[in-house]
């Protein structure tokens, strides 16, 4: 009886690992499914002003967001000081990826837009702290420009 | 979106049938055994470190645990004694993890577990002793950084701001105890947790659980 106990419990310790996904440790995150991938969430973005001005993102705003006093959006100021692709992405506190704002290339300068925060299905999100992370590289640097800002969400949904 | 609605359905089942197995195993071995009743001579505690390694691949990749300066989990409990094997048992965990991407942001979770624990075999001196235990856990996780606070781009000050996450799961552990004296042992063991609710997909922090592997005391007194 009780070696039937035992096994029950290595079984369960076994059927928990793999319902969790233990056995993707190392697992490129790119392999997850097309559904889950996030999808392009589009707003209003435009170029600012040129000039050579380092790779920044610079303080979102406002911050913190707060829907139930009628914020609308949050302003996203960034600028590029080479010729290279940009991607904002906005990440969970864990740095699992929620929604992307920009993924594009773009010319040396500053650029600024708005963020209605949308879940990659389009519903809006929830309370929380969220990173907003710019990934910027270069045609021609080798060094790529990473840089994250927490946005405080604040809502009753 | 519904296949993610009727899993996570499916989790709150899976969960409620649990809860209701083992509250009734409980109360059916207590009836069967209305002499082996917990009295408060015989209460177990319980104190263990761990090593924590998380299930997500982000939670995994981009934070660290540390806790005092050590890469731990601890955990306290108490036991409530059903049988001479079997015991209903409440734990505390508690893991503190630094982002290592992002200065200054740290979760903190604590989870409360509500299961049992049984011996597999029975005992003899100075000899080990097998046991498993089962358990549902409640989980808050509390992530805490810094902001740029401002309202129009000017005036930046750096704010510092906390969010509560709240999770619940289920959670397995196996271990072998050498006994230190009628009363006491030490025992090493692996606990698996796994969360169920709260959905990366709006927010979340998804499955926050993990494997521990760690070692711990227990005092009957």
């Amino acid at each position: 009886m009780k070696n039937i106990q035992t096994y029950f419990f290595v079984a369960v310790i076994l059927v928990l690992l793999g319902m969790s996904g233990c056995a993707e440790f190392g697992a490129d995150s790119s392999r997850h499914p097309a559904s889950t991938m996030p999808k392009f969430i589009r707003n209003s973005f435009q170029f600012y002003g040129s000039g050579t001005l380092p790779d920044s993102l610079a303080p979102l705003y406002p911050n913190p967001y707060n829907r139930n006093a009628g914020d609308s959006n949050v302003t996203i100021f960034f600028t590029l000081s080479d010729t290279g692709t940009v991607k904002i992405i906005i990440q969970n506190p864990l740095g699992d990826s929620v929604a992307i704002w920009r993924d594009s290339l773009l010319l040396p300068g500053s650029y600024i837009g708005t963020w209605n925060p949308i879940t990659t299905e389009g519903v809006r999100l929830r309370s929380g702290l969220y990173f907003v992370t710019m990934r910027a590289a270069p045609d021609v640097a080798e060094r790529n420009y990473i840089d994250s800002r927490v946005l405080d969400i604040q809502s009753n949904d | 979106m519904k296949a993610r609605l009727s899993n996570y359905t499916s989790a709150k089942h899976l969960f409620a049938v649990i809860v209701m197995l083992l509250m009734n195993s409980t109360h059916v071995l207590a009836q069967q055994n209305p002499d082996a009743l917990p009295n408060s001579e015989n209460l177990q505690l319980y104190g263990e470190v761990a090593g924590f390694i998380p299930f997500q691949q982000s939670y995994r990749i981009n934070y660290q645990t540390s806790l005092a300066g050590l890469p731990v989990q601890v955990t306290c409990g108490i036991g409530f004694p059903i049988t001479p094997s079997l015991s209903s048992v409440l734990k505390i965990h508690y893991v503190r993890r630094t982002a290592v991407f992002v200065k200054d942001f740290r979760i903190k979770t604590l989870e409360i577990e509500f299961g049992v624990r049984d011996y597999l075999e029975k005992q003899h001196d100075n000899d080990l002793r097998l046991f498993g235990g089962a358990g549902l856990l409640l989980g808050k996780s509390s992530a805490t950084g810094f902001i740029d606070a401002t309202s129009d781009g000017s005036a930046v000050r750096s704010l510092e701001v906390s969010k509560d996450y709240y999770n619940f799961g289920l959670g397995v552990n196996l271990g072998i105890e050498y006994p230190l004296t009628q009363s006491s042992g030490l025992y090493i063991g692996i606990n698996v947790d796994v969360y169920f609710a709260d959905p990366v997909s709006n927010g979340g922090l998804g499955n926050i659980g993990g494997v521990s592997v760690g070692g711990g005391y227990r005092i009957n007194i």
